[in-house]
Order: C-alpha cells, then sequence, then structure tokens
C-alpha cells in the first residue's frame, strides 16, 4: 500500500467518523493511510504489514484492546515505529513514562487537537531531522502540544 | 471531605497523599490548579520526597484544567481517559511487584462545588461514584478523595445531594 517517498501511518479510532477525518487530513498532507476502528484487527493487519508502516496514531480508550496495549504490541513487534496516542489528559510523554514505563511513545496529542494541529505534530514527530529543541507547545485555543525527547 | 477553609482543604489533601505515599501507595494529585507554578510549587514541598516519588512513578501530578471547563459543558471524556490511565498504572504497578492501591485525590468537582455550579459537580461526582463502585466490583482499590466547601454546599443546600454521590463523608480535621 506505501507509494514511493510516502510516509505512511496506521491510524486506530473506535469512532468511524474521527478515524475517517483523520486519514484524509493526513492524505491531504501526502501520507499512506489505512485507518481501523478495531485495535484487534488493526493489530493483526499491522503484524503482516509492519514494514510498510513508519508511525502510529491511536486513541486510548477503544474496546477490545487499549491504546496502551496496542502500543505494547506494535513496539515488540517494530520497535523503531513511531506512535502516537490522543488521550484528553493534560500529561506530557516524561510525565507518562514515569507512571508507565513500559508504554514507548514519541509523542502525546492532547484531544481535541485541531485537524491541521494534529498533522503538524505528527509532521513533527516524525521528522528525521535532528531537532534542536526539547518541547513543543501550540499556542491555540484546543492546544494540543507534542512532547519530543 | 468536607473543609471549612482553604487551609484545611490543602493540608487534609497533602495528608492524604503524604499517608498514600507512606504506605508504598500510587498518589495522584489532580488539581484545575496544577498548571500554576505558584500554587502547585507550595504544594508539591510538603509532599514526602516528592522528586523522589515522582521519578521513582509513586507520585502523579497533573493538571485538571480541561477537565473543569469540558466539565461545565457536561463533558466528562477526560475522566474516562483518566479511568483508563490509572487502572493501566494499576496492571504495571501489579507487574512490577509493587502496591495495586492508589490515592486519588482531585478537586475539579470542588472547583465547581465553590463557583455554585453544583448540577455540573454532581454530574461529575456521579460519574466518580459509579467508577468507585466499577473499581470495587473489580477489586481494584482505588480511592478518590474529592474535597468539597462545607459552608458553601450548606448555604446553597447541596450539601446533601452531593453527599448523596459519596460512599464516605468527612470533615477535615487539621490539627
Amino acid at each position: 500500500m506505501t507509494e514511493q517517498n510516502k510516509k505512511s501511518i496506521l491510524v486506530v479510532d473506535d469512532e468511524r467518523d474521527i478515524a475517517i477525518i483523520i486519514k484524509i487530513a493526513l492524505q491531504r498532507s501526502g501520507w499512506a493511510v489505512k485507518e481501523f476502528t478495531d485495535p484487534i484487527l488493526a493489530l493483526q493487519h499491522f503484524e503482516q504489514h509492519s514494514t510498510e508502516y513508519d508511525s502510529i496514531l491511536s486513541d486510548i480508550r477503544m474496546p477490545g484492546m487499549n491504546g496502551f496495549d496496542l502500543v505494547r504490541k506494535i513496539k515488540a513487534i517494530k520497535p523503531d515505529v513511531k506512535i502516537f496516542l490522543m488521550t484528553s489528559l493534560e500529561i506530557s510523554r516524561s510525565e507518562l513514562k514515569r507512571v508507565l514505563p513500559s508504554v514507548k511513545i514519541d509523542g502525546l496529542i492532547e484531544k481535541p487537537a485541531p485537524m491541521r494541529m494534529l498533522v503538524l505534530l505528527i509532521e513533527k514527530g516524525t521528522a528525521t531531522k535532528k531537532r534542536s529543541y526539547h518541547s513543543f507547545e501550540v499556542d491555540d485555543d484546543d492546544a494540543a502540544w507534542l512532547d519530543f525527547a | 471531605m468536607l473543609y471549612n477553609n482553604d487551609y484545611e482543604r490543602n493540608e487534609v489533601a497533602i495528608n492524604y497523599i503524604n499517608e498514600g505515599l507512606k504506605k508504598g501507595q500510587l498518589a495522584v494529585y489532580a488539581s484545575v490548579d496544577a498548571s500554576d507554578t505558584s500554587y502547585i510549587s507550595k504544594r508539591l514541598s510538603k509532599i514526602t520526597k516528592y522528586k523522589e516519588n515522582m521519578n521513582k512513578g509513586n507520585l502523579l501530578v497533573f493538571s485538571l484544567k480541561a477537565f473543569y471547563y469540558r466539565a461545565l459543558d457536561g463533558d466528562l471524556e477526560p475522566f474516562k481517559d483518566f479511568k483508563a490511565l490509572l487502572e493501566e498504572i494499576v496492571k504495571e504497578r501489579i507487574a512490577a511487584g509493587k502496591s495495586h492501591e492508589v490515592i486519588v485525590v482531585a478537586d475539579c468537582a470542588d472547583n465547581l462545588s465553590r463557583r455554585k455550579k453544583f448540577d455540573e459537580c454532581i454530574h461529575v461526582e456521579r460519574w466518580w461514584q459509579n467508577t468507585h463502585f466499577e473499581w470495587l466490583r473489580n477489586n481494584q482499590k482505588i480511592t478518590v478523595v474529592c474535597p468539597h466547601p462545607n459552608l458553601i454546599l450548606t448555604q446553597n443546600s447541596y450539601k446533601r445531594q452531593i453527599s448523596n454521590q459519596h460512599s464516605l463523608i468527612l470533615t477535615a480535621l487539621t490539627k
């Protein structure tokens, strides 16, 4: 499914409308996107197609398997895949790491995030160029942010 | 937990956190004012070895500001993420051989009470109470302490309604 020179991402959110909106926004920015509303099916798909994906974007609360479990299993399959979790919580990646050391993520995106912001955060989080800053904050009404190490 | 002044509220909240840490529990201090550096640094300075406890993952401090504003709109989505996070942390702590018990001090409902947003407050407290029952059914020992202003609730005749959403009513005693 991945086209040459396109970054690819697996989007997992049990709310179909949200998954589709995210998919469209990322596609418009040049991403190859596959979306799932069932995390178990998403994991099964990833097991067979892990080489095709650079990144995963997942919700936390989903029936069948939560985002934390999904992250652990995805990372076990492909440790270098970039993982972004969407959450309503104001918690930093470093705080999350301290209380949930087994959940290795590359960024937290606070919900609700405007689509342009979500795409920007994922773009920045997956940029291969080394960044000179450690955190990136967005001054916006729907303050979304991503924490880089 | 009913308090009569801010000093009582803050002291008793920190006492719960310190007691929890002493017992090896995960202590969570969740406050609408957590992003206020001056406020939170005063509170944290009274928590036993707070830096060490944070670094070891025994103490989690985070902001409920978004919770508060979304609760005003009747939106409890952040609370549901909070619940999911707590349950996940408990699983991880059990796997690491740590205590599975958690003490949470959360002041979102308190802030709603203080600003006389009583219906919104009851909505939040009802959700916490249902969550508490679910945790009990699942043998999850997660205790949530919600401070509330005694005088404001009494003057506005909401004390009973808000008390009804709790398993236990305590009056703050700092002495």
